[in-house]
């Protein structure tokens, strides 16, 4: 198990195009990938999911990995938060 | 609109209220109650023609009577949907200015925020380009009883209601049962849209008993065109009362 803490870098938060690219690259992974935020803990797999978890811009979330590569996935999904999804 | 979609796809149906008392006076409504119109009840009848072939999974409300009356008449097609009433869902509390002419409150809050106010002012847009706050945080500050929310109380209570509205959504997803149906407030679903959709915006605002369908697949968040269609079959159904 990986875990990593962030802050939410996309300028509207974890919404709509950033929640769905974080969906799709855990999704992509073959690991399983939950994020905790607001005091809920969600599958990051699910774009319905990450919507629920209302992440703003400049929150703090964990991602925490399970899996073979759980450091590098880990790795991958924190710098994915850390960038500005919205403007990618 | 096909009336079925893949099972890894979920619809949510923003509807705002049919039309009541207060809209036609004129009159700010946040958490106060004000019965439909004639024409509000003919446009919930509408709504539920409208609805009665769409496979309803989950059905959402505010606990205010226009939501909880408009909701009944949605689901006329649907007799074994249990509608859930939440305080989440509830319109902005406009505080002081509850059941006080639009006028009274949206002067003062256009001028501080360097607008003139009309009724249904193409300028709304623009003043919530970048989000809500500036604007409920002015009703706030110009209440003077203090009891008009501000808008990190409105983002925390709405996104308590959306987290419920959309476990519903995945559990209908994943089931295959159907859409998800959230009866609420015109500002409420200008902010829920926002929130799922940041870069949507609204062009017509949202008419009694239209429908704003949010469409969410494993990839995408898909905002449709608000439906409007409920509000025009009331007002024929009513102009048609009035010629007989």
């Amino acid at each position: 198990m990986a875990q990593r803490t962030t802050t939410i870098a996309s300028t509207v938060g974890l919404h709509a195009r950033p929640a769905a690219l974080l969906a799709k690259a855990a999704a992509g992974s073959g690991h399983t990938v939950s994020l905790t935020a607001n005091g809920r803990t969600v599958d990051a797999k699910s774009l319905l999911s990450v919507l629920s978890l209302s992440v703003g811009h400049g929150d703090e979330v964990v991602i925490d990995v399970d899996g073979a590569e759980d450091e590098r996935v880990a790795d991958e999904i924190e710098a994915l938060l850390a960038s500005d999804l919205d403007a990618a | 609109m096909p009336d079925t979609v893949k099972s890894d796809t979920v619809r949510i149906h923003f509807v705002r209220h049919a039309e009541t008392l207060f809209n036609v006076n004129g009159q700010l409504q946040g958490w106060c109650d004000s019965p439909l119109t004639e024409r509000g009840e003919h446009q919930a009848a509408a709504l539920g023609e409208r609805l009665r072939h769409t496979p309803i999974a989950a059905a959402f409300m505010s606990d205010l009577t226009r939501t909880r009356t408009t909701m009944a008449a949605a689901l006329a097609g649907h007799p074994t949907v249990q509608a859930q009433p939440m305080q989440e869902l509830r319109e902005w509390h406009f505080g002081s200015w509850e059941g006080q002419p639009n006028a009274a409150l949206w002067t003062p809050v256009f001028a501080e925020l360097g607008y003139t106010y009309r009724p249904a002012s193409a300028d709304w847009s623009a003043m919530t380009a970048t989000g809500f706050d500036a604007i409920i945080d002015t009703i706030h500050r110009h209440d003077p009883l203090k009891r008009a929310e501000t808008g990190e109380q409105v983002r925390t209570r709405l996104a308590t209601g959306l987290a419920v509205v959309l476990d519903a959504a995945r559990e209908a997803a994943s089931a295959g049962t159907g859409d998800v149906l959230v009866v609420t407030h015109g500002a409420v679903i200008g902010s829920m849209l926002r929130h799922l959709a940041p870069h949507h915006r609204s062009t017509a605002g949202y008419p009694n008993c239209g429908i704003a369908t949010v469409t969410v697949t494993n990839d995408v968040v898909t905002v449709g065109e608000t439906d409007g269609s409920c509000a025009l079959a009331g007002e024929l159904a009513t102009s048609s009362t009035r010629s007989v």
